[in-house]
């Protein structure tokens, strides 16, 4: 009791700091959430959430019975795990080159040139996109056809469209990504590389013993963090680049919800999925979280 | 800095110059199409003959876009939008990542509250009850429906708290032995100190207030009260063409329009592209150490 | 002290930003705190003129421009029905025109109706089981103008039949003419060019296709014969489609055809799909398609159209407004095309595939107070639309009564559309000995107007409205088809039926997979049988099973 009134009279500025965020979130997420039992239902709307009946496992059942299942969800954790490993490593690496530039105009044109595409929408680049890989006319297989290599139909060919989406995704969203590293190399001590260049190490060395550890939180929460997106292979992507030949390899699991919605107006089926997805989520990023804290002894969060 | 490079570092640096370059290059092709489609004539934009440069050079597509008072009002909606959601959001974000940036002994439940603030991460309950929420609050047709719903990004507070942890102790413990409390060190010594970091997550946050629009859609009972990009969807989606009255030719000619498009596209993304910029003179390094020298 | 005065700035920001965020809304702000009780309030119950209010929810559209001082809120339209049938028009929301449909959803799932809107089919159905909507069976009956009721049966009742559950009619359907044929359009320039014959056959437009890809009238890098986008079959699919050319072989897509034996079958499996399959596989063999097109959407398609290398195209009657954005330019016509009936693989016609022509409903929530207002403001609409009065004409253009481009029209809150159009009658005959005393109808009136610009050369870039509305324009096929009973209506009709709402997904992209992969000669033509077997087992014999169960129950 004592040491409780003691921790308390210690800690109690922090405890209110904390009130304005968590009175926005009981109110925006926490009580929103009670939707979730949607997943459960059958919703019937004037019957609302606490009305509604409850049916069990059908609507994950009607995920579950789908032929393609499978298919889907090996599509979805292949694009996806692709994307996380190269959005992480290329905005990484894209940061710590810009870094090495000394020129401090040339550093913030290409930062900034480099952050443009984030603000383009899929809509819009598909067209972009059908252009630049068409095999007939399209300038990168022009461009492969310097080195002899025969046209190929990316976008059409279920060998490629999942490179297509990691490479073109990674292309888009990398400027924005090197945003957080770079704010990361800010903070890493000067005196650290003066002393590794006393010690004679290049700058290779350098960027191994100082540059990485230096980012080496950020690149684990950041990790983290992604991990939970293993089951989000990119909607928007997705839906505005996949056809019919490459159904096959493109179909992930938020097109094919989609492509349910229009037929099912039961916001069941939807909830369902997302809660599935969330608890996945959850539990990879829970297990990254544990083995961080037990591997280096560092809590992400 | 003043002994010379070796060559293998010159090498390096020129070739590492040119790559960025290159890459750079890439990026900024598609924005110079699409900006070169948005000075083209409607014809030749629909026939795909736009590369890098306008073909029959004109600029309809701006005047039509800037001919409408509606875009006029929802940019004003959306800086609106923009200044009170970073706002609100910054200040809720350097306050609640600061005792989470705490250790176990200093603030013993502070890993119980991380997990309740990430929790809100991986779980939501969907787009009704969230709508009813908002609804039963009174906000409906307000800024604050699409402000206060993401006034807490729990990603930025996990970005800022892992930033705060690398300040170094000591600075804190000095603080402390003046007297200050955890506000007032807060505000002097890691506001202050997490600059970089600041920019960083106020620049999410802007990006993010800037570029939502579903939220406009679903919470505005007026379209007068759309922010710009909810107002962009409304111009730029694509039409039901199975049911086409004979009033609707003339829109859906409208609605296909790619240079007014491209247009609009590069008129709204034009403010949040000269943000970074601009936010860019906060990234500097050895921000931390300076202050501890002195 | 220090942390005092921190907190109290938090508290003085956080408080700035809660206060600084009202909007000015140009409407009462209805917002009901907690309960979902409707806004409806009888302004007048006996005391004052019996005006009575009903509410609706309303789409904007950047057509619609008000007059000075005039808004959803406040109009001449919504004045005119208060003080002609005495019925207050309010909105409990308006919502962009492209975002419309999403918000009804919302409106629906979160249980807060208006007095009356617009819903689709699946809608209604969910509407009707949730007990939320009310049977308008009686006051349809006893409020219905018999001009109205006359209005919405001329198809012979078909459209009204889908609105009824187990014999209570629970929407009025929101009807338009389902007579809406698709046509192929072609480069007539190019056949003078190259001495073709006009396609009257499937093989005359294979022909004419071989020589247009062969020749290369248009001179580009690379010609081929006839265009296709990415979603041949789907409904959507207005230009660029593909489901025209499967009705010149007699098969149908996802339609339901009596089987011969009293009962319904779906045409996606029946042999004559594989027949038009092949002949498009042949097609594609020979070039005569382009090999990225299941990439391209349709307006990505339509740049080989508008850039000469492709001068034929299937479609729906408005096909020629996009194929101005390539045939007009600078006011000089630089392509010329034709419209053709869809031509046939063998001596018996084509028949036309096409809908019902109801998919949407109004209907009436249980909670409304008046919901014979709402009858009332059909009947007003109908009359108005069909025999306005001088003083009427506001209902169609605002106070001023005259056509100055402002589309008050939207501004009804309740519209449906005729059943049937004589367009095809009136129109090419009006327009070709410029007598504008047959006109009919408003829209007709429209069409004439814009096809004589471009007929007196005032707005050359009217042309596309001629060749819709123009002597041998697309309309002007529609008499013979109508006549001569050239279509296939669907049969079956309403909400999906149980197993439908769960696998017509699945079917869908089964059958666009393996169609496509015919089409594009990746898979034979026989993985059509196994696609047929496939598709009885994953749902489709289930399907066939409720469908003809609920047709049945029509008898």
């Amino acid at each position: 009791m004592n040491s409780l009134t003691r921790m308390w009279k210690k800690e109690w500025p922090l405890h209110l700091m904390l009130l304005p965020g968590l009175a926005f979130i009981i109110i925006f997420s926490y009580i929103p959430m009670s939707g979730i039992m949607m997943a459960f239902q059958k919703y019937v709307p004037n019957k609302g959430l606490f009305g509604s009946p409850f049916i069990g496992w059908r609507n994950f059942q009607l995920l579950m019975d789908y032929p393609d299942i499978r298919r889907v969800f090996f599509n979805t954790v292949y694009i996806a795990v692709m994307k996380i490993v190269a959005g992480l490593f290329v905005p990484i690496t894209i940061a710590i080159l810009l870094n090495e530039l000394r020129r401090e105009w040339i550093k913030r044109t290409f930062q900034t040139l480099v952050y443009l595409p984030h603000f383009l929408s899929w809509v819009l680049l598909s067209g972009i996109l059908v252009d630049i890989l068409s095999p007939s006319s399209g300038i990168f297989n022009q461009m492969l056809g310097w080195f002899g290599i025969k046209p190929i139909f990316f976008l059409g060919d279920n060998n490629w469209f999942p490179y297509v989406m990691v490479i073109s995704d990674v292309w888009k969203e990398f400027g924005f990504g090197t945003i957080v590293y770079l704010a990361a190399l800010t903070g890493i001590n000067p005196t650290l590389y003066e002393a590794a260049e006393i010690d004679g190490a290049g700058r290779w060395k350098q960027t191994l013993h100082v540059t990485l550890p230096g980012m080496m939180p950020i690149i684990v929460l950041m990790l983290t963090l992604n991990i939970g997106n293993v089951l989000n292979a990119g909607f928007d992507q997705i839906f505005n680049l996949y056809s019919a030949p490459v159904y096959e390899s493109a179909d992930i699991i938020d097109t094919f919800v989609y492509r349910m919605g229009i037929q099912q107006a039961q916001f069941g089926f939807a909830t369902a999925v997302g809660l599935l997805k969330s608890v996945v989520s959850f539990i990879f990023i829970s297990v990254s979280y544990v083995l961080a804290y037990r591997l280096a002894n560092y809590r992400i969060f | 800095m003043v002994i010379k490079p070796s060559f293998g570092r010159r090498a390096f640096l020129v070739s590492n110059l040119i790559f960025l370059a290159f890459i750079s290059f890439l990026c900024l092709m598609p924005i110079i199409h699409i900006l070169a489609i948005s000075f083209s004539s409607g014809s030749a934009a629909a026939a795909g003959k736009v590369a890098l440069w306008p073909v029959e050079f004109t600029t309809a597509a701006y005047d039509n876009v800037f001919g409408k008072p509606e875009y006029v009002r929802a940019f004003g909606i959306s800086i609106q939008r923009v200044v009170v959601g970073t706002a609100l959001s910054m200040l809720l974000t350097i306050v609640t990542a600061y005792p989470l940036s705490k250790d176990r002994n200093t603030f013993r439940l502070r890993t119980v509250y991380a997990w309740i603030f990430v929790f809100t991460i991986l779980f939501n309950g969907g787009l009704i009850p969230t709508y009813l929420t908002i609804k039963s609050l009174g906000l409906i047709d307000s800024l604050g429906a699409l402000v206060f719903p993401m006034a807490i990004n729990v990603f930025n507070v996990i970005l800022l708290l892992n930033f705060y942890r690398n300040l170094p102790r000591e600075l804190e413990d000095a603080s402390r032995i003046d007297g200050a409390g955890h506000f007032s060190t807060l505000w002097k010594i890691y506001v202050p100190l997490s600059l970089p970091a600041l920019a960083t997550t106020g620049l999410f946050t802007m990006v993010g207030h800037w570029n939502s629009w579903f939220d406009g859609m679903l919470y505005m009972n007026h379209p007068e009260n759309y922010p710009l990009q909810t107002f962009l969807q409304t111009v730029i989606i694509k039409m039901d063409f199975r049911f086409l009255k004979s009033e609707n030719v003339e829109l859906m000619l409208q609605l296909s329009d790619r240079t007014s498009r491209a247009a609009q596209i590069f008129v709204a993304a034009f403010p949040i592209l000269i943000v970074y910029p601009f936010l860019q003179r906060f990234f500097i390094k050895g921000i931390v150490m300076g202050s501890v020298k002195e | 002290m220090k942390s005092k005065k921190a907190l109290a700035m938090i508290s003085l920001t956080l408080a700035l930003a809660i206060s600084g965020c009202g909007f000015k809304s140009s409407s009462e702000p209805n917002q009901q705190l907690g309960n979902s009780k409707d806004p409806i309030q009888t302004t007048g119950t006996g005391n004052s003129d019996d005006i009575i209010e009903v509410s609706t929810v309303s789409p904007s559209d950047p057509y619609l421009k008000f007059d000075e001082g005039e808004d959803f809120d406040k109009n001449s339209v919504y004045d005119a029905y208060e003080q002609d049938i005495g019925v207050k028009i309010t909105n409990k929301w308006i919502a962009d025109v492209s975002q419309f449909k999403e918000r009804v959803k919302i409106a629906i799932a979160s249980n807060d109706l208006p007095d009356f809107l617009l819903v689709n089919a699946s809608q209604l159905k969910e509407l009707t089981e949730a007990d939320m909507i009310m049977d308008l069976t009686e006051i349809y009956d006893q409020h219905a103008t018999e001009e109205t009721k006359k209005f919405l049966t001329v198809d012979g009742g078909m459209q009204m039949k889908t609105a009824m559950f187990d014999g209570k009619m629970m929407g009025i359907p929101s009807s338009y003419n389902p007579f809406n044929y698709q046509f192929l359009f072609v480069r007539t320039d190019w056949l003078k060019e190259l001495g073709l014959p006009e396609p009257k056959t499937m093989d005359d437009l294979i022909e004419i296709a071989e020589a247009f890809k062969a020749k290369n009238p248009g001179g580009t890098k690379q010609a081929y014969g006839i265009s296709v986008s990415k979603n041949p079959f789907s409904t959507e699919t207005g230009v660029t489609g593909l489901r025209a050319f499967l009705n010149g072989y007699h098969a149908y897509e996802n339609t339901w055809m009596e089987d011969g034996n009293g009962g319904l079958m779906n045409s996606d499996i029946q042999p004559e799909m594989k027949q038009a399959l092949a002949a498009l596989q042949d097609m594609f063999k020979k070039g005569l398609i382009d090999p990225e097109f299941a990439v391209k959407d349709s307006e990505k398609a339509a740049e080989l159209i508008y850039d000469g290398s492709i001068g034929m195209v299937f479609g729906a009657s408005w096909t020629p407004a996009q194929l101005a954005k390539g045939a007009v330019k600078d006011g000089k016509v630089v392509q010329e095309w034709g419209v053709y009936p869809i031509p046939s693989v063998d001596a018996s016609p084509t028949l036309n595939q096409i809908g019902l022509g109801v998919d949407e409903y109004y209907v009436i929530s249980k909670k409304a107070k008046h919901p014979e207002g709402v009858i009332k403001l059909l009947n007003q609409y109908i009359v108005t639309q069909s025999h306005p009065t001088e003083e009427q004409k506001v209902y169609e253009y605002g106070k001023d009564r005259v056509e100055k481009g402002a589309n008050y029209w939207l501004l009804n809150p309740l519209r449906v559309g005729r059943q049937i159009d004589n367009n095809g009658e009136i129109l090419p005959k009006a327009i070709e000995t410029k007598d504008a005393s047959i006109l009919e109808t408003k829209d007709q009136k429209t069409r004439y107007e814009r096809a004589m610009k471009y007929v007196d050369g005032s707005d050359i870039n009217m042309w596309w409205e001629y060749l819709i509305s123009g002597p041998n324009g697309a309309v002007s096929h529609n008499p013979k088809i109508q006549q001569n009973k050239q279509y296939l209506q669907n049969k079956f009709y309403g909400a999906p039926t149980p197993t439908m709402a769960d696998r017509q997904e699945i079917l869908t992209k089964k059958r666009d997979e393996i169609f496509i992969k015919i089409i594009m000669n990746q898979v034979s033509v026989d993985e059509f049988d196994t696609f047929v077997e496939e598709w009885k087992k994953l749902g489709g014999d289930e399907i066939t099973k409720e469908v003809n169960e609920w047709y049945q129950s029509l008898q």
